[in-house]
């Protein structure tokens, strides 16, 4: 009979600390593996303040369609150009990147003088780059891929489309996608599989 | 029964119970471990700096969060707590599946900030030229305050507390809220 008392009792202990487990330890990974880095070094040496962000893509895919604040609701903003910049809005981007799409790889804007500024299409990649001033002047290398280009431009004619174009990101390869550079910062953002980044 | 379990070999009730305390115990144990533990560290650097360290099971908070009246938490909630709570909600949601990582991490001449997960846990670390903080948070007590916080933002937009919006509508529609004016726990 002690047989028949103690099997239970083996059997619930059994099942007690199984379903404990460590404290909260989660019971599945993450369904995207790609995480999106941010670095920023403003200032240089001890003085520098360094900050690091890493953001898994699924969280953001996640998260983004949950914000709603001003100007920004299921995972798209709204834009609104005025002032100065209000001719903009007769830009029809959408055209311009579907002729950018169907066009063969090259530079299509190469803008040389104090500043120099190229765009180019690479690779399945819009480029972007831009050199400040002389040497020591603040270079900005941006490298987005097209479907991402196109994702964030699915929305209606005044709205980016957030959610789709970090959808497109973690459907897309790993890569660096901007680099800023001047004297005094130093801004990386990339997206790859590691959740650490260096 | 009884007088069978008398019977056998030496089996007696008070051994029973005793038994049956102790697996309640382990289980109630296990429960407790499963639950993690709420850790909070604060240490003032300046000379004579007060230390506080506390140490709480997460079981608690699901207890103590059982009796807070969700319609009174609502009351006082501010619009915009309500209107960032489904963000919230969705990366609480996220962050319990996430591997080991460091989320956020600062680095500067006077602070050192770290967000991290870890086993299911979410630390925060700050150390900066007045104060060190540590705190750990299991996620599973997170999400129960969540719960509360929820049934809360409920009654604030079943009074029309809720601003502008309604958070719980992407599109920021008024009156679609699903549970209107009904009883919430």
């Amino acid at each position: 009979m002690k047989r028949l008392v103690a099997v239970p009792g083996i059997l619930i202990l059994a099942l007690g600390v199984a379903a404990a487990g460590p404290a909260g330890k989660s019971t599945s990974k993450s369904s995207s593996d790609k995480w999106l880095h941010v670095h920023v070094q403003d200032g240089s040496g001890e003085e520098a303040e360094r900050v690091k962000v890493n953001v898994p893509l699924s969280l953001a895919e996640a998260v983004i369609p949950a914000i709603n604040v001003d100007k920004f609701h299921g995972g798209k903003v709204k834009i609104e150009v005025d002032g100065e910049d209000h001719g903009i809005q007769d830009v029809d981007f959408r055209k311009v990147l579907q002729a950018l799409r169907d066009t063969k790889d090259g530079n299509f804007v190469t803008v040389e003088g104090k500043d120099n500024i190229q765009v180019a299409k690479q690779g399945g990649y819009l480029i972007a780059k831009v050199r400040e001033g002389s040497g020591s002047g603040t270079k900005v290398d941006v490298k987005v891929p097209f479907q991402v280009v196109e994702a964030l431009l699915s929305g209606k004619d005044n709205e980016l489309n957030i959610a789709a174009a970090v959808r497109a990101l973690g459907e897309h390869g790993d890569g660096v996608l901007v680099t800023v550079d001047d004297q005094k910062s130093k801004v990386r953002i990339w997206v790859d599989s590691e959740n650490e980044s260096e | 029964m009884l007088r069978i379990f008398g019977n056998e070999r030496g089996f007696s009730l008070s051994g029973g119970m005793l038994a049956a305390a102790g697996v309640g115990a382990i289980l109630a144990g296990s429960f407790v471990y499963s639950q993690g533990l709420i850790r909070v560290s604060v240490s003032e650097k300046n000379p004579g700096g007060d230390h506080f360290r506390i140490a709480v099971p997460g079981v608690v908070v699901p207890v103590a969060m059982a009796f807070l009246p969700a319609r009174e938490i609502g009351k006082h909630m501010p619009a915009e707590a309500i209107q960032h709570l489904p963000m919230i909600e969705a990366a609480l949601d996220h962050l319990r599946t996430l591997p080991d990582c460091t989320l956020v991490q600062v680095d500067g001449p006077d602070e050192h900030v770290r967000v991290r997960v870890r086993d299911g846990q979410m630390l925060v670390d700050v150390n900066d030229s007045g104060d060190e903080v540590h705190v750990t948070l299991p996620m599973g007590s997170l999400r129960s305050v969540m719960s509360k916080l929820e049934s809360a933002a409920q009654y604030a937009g079943a009074q029309g507390n809720a601003g502008e919006s309604c958070p719980w509508s992407h599109d920021g529609h008024h009156g679609d809220h699903p549970h209107g004016s009904e009883e919430i726990d």
